[in-house]
C-alpha cells in the first residue's frame, strides 16, 4: 500500500491520490523525490479541477489496467491505435481536450500527451484546408497569390500520390 | 503565490483557437503524427499553420524513411549523404524527388527499336552521386551523360560497325494529366489487354519504321499514351512490365529513331514502393523482422534438428556399441539402417 500525496489545483481544490498514480506525471514525481513525503499539498497552478480531475482519472485506470506494449509503442507514430477506453476519454469538447493537452504537456505524462495529440491529429487527418478552418475556427489570412505559390510548391507530394 | 493562483482566472471564457492556446512545441508534436502530404494540406490553412508545417524539426523525422527508401531503391548499404538539418522539408522533397525519378531507371532493361530487339542488354545503376551504365552487349561500351530528372542520355561507342549512338531514356510524366488519370481509370482492370494492346501497336510502329525511319516521331506519338499507361498502373500491380521511352541517334548520319526499354519480363526488376509515411515505413520494417524472425527460427529448427539426429545417432551407436562388438563395418551399417527409420 503506497502513501498517498495531495495536489492541489489552481482553483484550490484538493485532490488525495496514491503516490504510485500521481507518480505517473514526471513533474510530480520530480517534485516529491525533491521536496520528500509531507502532508501540504503539492499546488498545481497550471491546472483546473475539473481538469485534474480527468487526469486523475485517467492515472487510476491506466495504473489499474497497465497496458504490456506501452514502452515499445513509444516511438511510434501510428494514429489508428488508440484503444477504447482513451478514445471515449478524448471524446469531449475542444477547449476541454487543449486543455487535456496543456495539462498532460506541463505534468509531463507522455501516454496521455500521446493520446490526445493523436486526437488532434485524427481532426486535421484527410480533411481539405477549408475543413481544418471550420474545425479549429481559423481564418484564412493567405492572399490568393500567396495560396496559389503554396499549391504549386505542394504539387510534389500530390504526383506522388500514384505511387 | 497569488500571481501563479490567479494565472488561470482570465481564461475562464477561452475563445481561443488551437494555435493561441497551445504552445509550439506541443503544436509540433501533434504535426509529428501527420505524414507529409497532410502537413502540405495542412500549410494551406493559414500563416501559422505553414510556419508549424514547414517546421525543420517535423521534416528530420521523415529522414530516416528517406534513407530507407533510398537505400531500398538503389540497393546500399548506406546513405551517400550527410541530410542538412536546415531547411529540412527543401532537403525531404529534393531527395524524395531525386529517388522517386532516379529508380524508374534502375534496372536491367531489354532494348527494342526498329530491327534491334535485344534482350537485357542495359543495365542502369545509380550510387546515389551518378548513373553507372554498362552495356553488355555487341561489343559496345555505354558511357553516361546527363540526367535531368525526367530524361537519362547516355551515349554507346564500339561495336562492329563502329558507330555511335546517343541514347536518351524518357518516362512519361505530367503530360495531360488529367486526360491521362481518367485513362487510367477506365483501364485499371485490364491492365493485361492493355499491355498486350500496347505491344500490338509497338510492332505495327516498327514495320511503319521499317519503312519510313525519319518520321519515327509522329508515329509515335500514338504509342505514347499507351506507355504512359503503362508505366502509372505499373505500381499498382507489381508484375506489371516496366517500360521506358527511347530515342537513339545515331551519331555519323543524324538520323534518329525511336523504341523502347523493357525491364526483363521475368518480374525480377519490379519498382520498390515508396514510403511515404511512418506506419507504412513501420509496417514495412516489421515485416521484414517477422520474416527474419522467421528464418532464424527455421534455421534453429534446422539445427535442433540436426543436433536431435546426432543424438540418436550416438545413442544407436552406443546401444550397438553394448549389445555386441561388432567389426565396425557391421556396425555402421546397422547405424544406418536405424537412421533411416
Amino acid at each position: 500500500m503506497s502513501s498517498i500525496v495531495k495536489l492541489e489545483s489552481s482553483d484550490e481544490k484538493v485532490f488525495e491520490i496514491e503516490k504510485d498514480i500521481a507518480c505517473m506525471s514526471v513533474t510530480i514525481k520530480n517534485m516529491i523525490e525533491d521536496i520528500g513525503e509531507s502532508d501540504t499539498p503539492i499546488p498545481l497552478p497550471n491546472v483546473t479541477s475539473t481538469i485534474l480531475e480527468k487526469v486523475l482519472d485517467y492515472c487510476k485506470h491506466h495504473h489499474q489496467h497497465p497496458s504490456p506494449q506501452a514502452d515499445d509503442k513509444k516511438d511510434e507514430k501510428r494514429l489508428d491505435d488508440i484503444p477504447p477506453y482513451d478514445r471515449d476519454f478524448c471524446k469531449v469538447d475542444q477547449p476541454t481536450l487543449f486543455e487535456l493537452i496543456l495539462a498532460a504537456n506541463y505534468l509531463d505524462i507522455k501516454p496521455l500527451l500521446d493520446v490526445t495529440c493523436k486526437t488532434v491529429a485524427n481532426m486535421i487527418r484527410g480533411k481539405t484546408p477549408e475543413e481544418i478552418r471550420k474545425i479549429f475556427n481559423i481564418k484564412n489570412d493567405f492572399t490568393p497569390e500567396e495560396e496559389e505559390q503554396i499549391r504549386k510548391e505542394n504539387e510534389w507530394c500530390e504526383d506522388k500520390g500514384g505511387n | 503565490m497569488d500571481i501563479l493562483y490567479s494565472y488561470n482566472s482570465f481564461n475562464k471564457k477561452r475563445n481561443f483557437t488551437i494555435l493561441e492556446e497551445l504552445p509550439y512545441d506541443v503544436l509540433l508534436q501533434i504535426l509529428s503524427f501527420l505524414n507529409p502530404s497532410e502537413l502540405c494540406t495542412l500549410g494551406l490553412v493559414c500563416r501559422d499553420f505553414k510556419q508549424l508545417a514547414d517546421d525543420d524539426w517535423i521534416w528530420r523525422g521523415f529522414y530516416p524513411i528517406l534513407k530507407f527508401n533510398f537505400c531500398f531503391h538503389f540497393q546500399m548499404n548506406h546513405y551517400p549523404r550527410i541530410l542538412e538539418s536546415q531547411n529540412a522539408k527543401r532537403v525531404y522533397i529534393n531527395e524524395s524527388r531525386l529517388t522517386k525519378s532516379a529508380s524508374k531507371f534502375i534496372g536491367v532493361w531489354s532494348e527494342k527499336w526498329c530491327d534491334v530487339d535485344v534482350l537485357n542488354s542495359t543495365k542502369i545503376s545509380f550510387n546515389g552521386e551518378q548513373f553507372m551504365v554498362e552495356y553488355t552487349k555487341n561489343k559496345f561500351e555505354a558511357e553516361f551523360q546527363s540526367f535531368d530528372g525526367n530524361t537519362l542520355k547516355f551515349k554507346l561507342t564500339g561495336g562492329d560497325s563502329g558507330w555511335s549512338f546517343l541514347y536518351t531514356l524518357s518516362c512519361f510524366e505530367k503530360q495531360n494529366q488529367q486526360n491521362q488519370n481518367n485513362n487510367i481509370i477506365t483501364t485499371s482492370n485490364g491492365n493485361h489487354n492493355q499491355l498486350f494492346n500496347h505491344h500490338q501497336k509497338y510492332y505495327q510502329f516498327n514495320q511503319n519504321q521499317n519503312c519510313n525511319n525519319n518520321n519515327s516521331n509522329i508515329y509515335f506519338n500514338s504509342v505514347h499514351n499507351n506507355h504512359y499507361l503503362n508505366s502509372n498502373s505499373v505500381d499498382e500491380s507489381s508484375n506489371q512490365e516496366e517500360v521506358l521511352h527511347l530515342h537513339v541517334l545515331r551519331l555519323h548520319d543524324k538520323v534518329e529513331f525511336s523504341g523502347m526499354f523493357c525491364s526483363s519480363i521475368s518480374g525480377n526488376i519490379t519498382h520498390p514502393h515508396h514510403f511515404r509515411n511512418k506506419s507504412d515505413f513501420q509496417l514495412y520494417l516489421m515485416r521484414q523482422e517477422i520474416q527474419q524472425l522467421r528464418i532464424q527460427h527455421q534455421q534453429q529448427q534446422e539445427i535442433i534438428n540436426s543436433i536431435q539426429r546426432i543424438n540418436e545417432n550416438d545413442i544407436t551407436h552406443q546401444n550397438n556399441n553394448n549389445e555386441n562388438n561388432n567389426s565396425s563395418c557391421s556396425d555402421s551399417r546397422k547405424h544406418s539402417r536405424v537412421y533411416a527409420y
